[in-house]
């Protein structure tokens, strides 16, 4: 996070095709991409873990929970 | 026959909206086909219209309309009334932001991902959001990150949380900036206990730097790599971000109103008897509640299965009033935060994509309850003016007269002089006389009020 936080100002710039005004909003999607993929894996396991715990066996976990 | 593009329908060269024979249709160009099939295909639609979160539409024969650029025409399902986010309480607006992050995880499961993110996407149709653009969707490409991240933040999570973290009153900024409030502005209207939460830090203060930083630099767009699991994490995290913002409904003008209001309980219930029955000799189909506070009134009409828009101009009483219309799952009624002082402007391109409040007129019956008295002395409105308003928005007005002596109107005379020499029922009913005919009239019982329905003069078939 601080990492990314600190790129955004240090950033090196390079050259090629014009992107558009949206271009900060654009890399900043790449420079988070891994901390929202990384906290998007831990969130699931952990949702996982949490219902493996609270549910009796037989239950099956939700098809959303299986897919989000 | 004939056909008349939408005016607020021109910047998506996907296709457009267009009126034929006073119907509403969406052309679909040859250059979005694969996108729709896809759309179409991938049972996303039917997933979506099921479940409420997409407006369904037919697809229809097109000759008489046909062109060299159409691929489809499709009709989609009718919205009574059109609003905008500028329009809605903080929940209809977080409801709204909902609404479009929940289609855009579906729509990622099946390979597809929503191209715009617009508020204006967004319409309300028996009491819950869905999207309207058929036309959002486009086949995700592997490794590229949100393309409608920016519009999102301006459109829905700047907005609320302005509304969130420093007054309520922001949503306003959205009448001003049509696509949404810039980051900028936003990062800077919002305290500094804002940095502390992550994902306001991430998504409004480091975005904004981000835009800032990269504004006038070129930069390469190869080979990008966000990965679906960072889509889906990035999703997951403005998803966090919205649900975690809140504002309580109180503390603004009309939130004690009724408690502190001056009917006996024989009075209020007189009152709704005759409200009712005006209603029922009006017979409307659509129905404008002017100053409806938390809508007590308008469900009386609503309740009866008549399409009832509830305006107000207090965030806190819109708030509660649609609270209240989501909690019984209500689907005939409306809130809206409207201030009939000052209703919404048309704005946009050529002052036309975006309708004012009168365009979206008129209403068949109207009601202006307890509201004459603020019109007149708290905004200096001469009664004519109030009733040639009136007249360009219903066909039958139901209106109560709130006298001098009443104990409200004592009040707002308290604190000021008393210019208003002709406001009494007789100069009332002499002005109102140019532009309505007054049909029903009672006296509320326990009460100095009177509530009259009247007929617009101007409008032959009202009704």
């Amino acid at each position: 996070m601080i990492f990314a936080a600190v790129s955004i100002l240090t950033f090196p710039n390079f050259a090629q095709a014009y992107l558009d005004p949206g271009s900060g909003s654009y890399i900043i999607q790449l420079l988070f991409g891994a901390l929202f993929g990384a906290s998007y894996l831990v969130k699931v396991y952990w949702e996982k873990i949490k219902s493996f715990f609270s549910k009796s066996p037989t239950e099956n976990p939700s098809s959303d929970n299986k897919d989000d | 026959m004939t056909k008349k593009t939408h005016p607020g329908s021109f910047r998506d060269p996907s296709g457009f909206i267009f009126f034929e024979n006073r119907h509403l249709f969406r052309q679909i160009n040859h250059s979005y086909k694969s996108d729709y099939d896809l759309l179409m295909s991938s049972g996303l639609y039917e997933t979506l219209t099921k479940e409420e979160l997409l407006i369904p539409h037919e697809e229809i024969s097109f000759e008489s309309s046909k062109n060299s650029d159409a691929y489809k025409i499709i009709k989609p399902e009718f919205i009574p009334f059109i609003s905008y986010s500028y329009e809605w309480s903080f929940s209809q607006l977080k409801d709204a932001a909902l609404l479009t992050l929940a289609v855009q995880k579906k729509a990622l499961k099946v390979g597809i991902s929503l191209k715009d993110a617009s508020a204006y996407n967004v319409q309300f149709l028996n009491g819950k959001p869905l999207i309207i653009d058929t036309l959002s969707f486009a086949q995700h490409i592997d490794g590229e990150p949100w393309i409608a991240y920016k519009q999102f933040c301006q459109h829905f999570l700047a907005p609320l949380a302005l509304m969130s973290f420093r007054d309520i009153r922001l949503s306003s900024l959205l009448k001003t900036y049509i696509d949404g409030i810039p980051l900028d502005l936003a990062a800077t209207l919002l305290p500094f206990r804002s940095y502390l939460k992550y994902s306001i830090l991430s998504h409004i203060h480091l975005h904004s730097k981000s835009q800032s930083h990269f504004a006038d630099k070129a930069i390469k767009k190869e080979n990008p790599s966000f990965s679906l699991n960072a889509m889906r994490g990035l999703i997951d995290s403005l998803e966090s971000a919205i649900r975690k913002l809140k504002w309580k409904p109180v503390g603004t003008e009309w939130h004690n109103y009724y408690s502190d209001t001056n009917y006996s309980e024989s009075g209020h219930i007189h009152k709704k008897e005759l409200v009712s029955e005006y209603i029922k000799i009006s017979k409307p189909k659509k129905l404008w509640d002017l100053g409806a506070n938390d809508g007590i009134f308008s469900r009386l009409a609503s309740d009866e299965a008549i399409f009832t828009l509830s305006f107000d101009s207090d965030p806190a009483a819109v708030e509660n009033n649609y609270l209240n219309a989501r909690n019984q799952s209500e689907t005939n009624i409306l809130p809206l935060l409207i201030d009939l002082t000052n209703p919404s402007p048309a704005v946009g391109w050529e002052n036309d994509e975006r309708s004012s409040l009168l365009e979206r007129g008129p209403a068949d019956t109207a009601m202006a309850l307890a509201l004459i008295h603020h019109l007149a002395i708290s905004n200096n409105l001469p009664l004519w003016k109030t009733a040639e308003l009136f007249s360009r928005i219903c066909n039958y007005l139901i209106i109560e007269f709130v006298p001098k002596t009443d104990s409200q109107v004592q009040r707002l005379l308290s604190s000021r002089e008393d210019i208003f020499p002709d406001y009494n029922q007789t100069e009332f009913e002499r002005v109102y006389a140019d532009f309505f005919t007054i049909i029903n009239s009672d006296r509320i019982v326990d009460s100095e009020r009177t509530i009259y329905l009247m007929k617009n003069n101007s409008r032959k078939n009202g009704g």
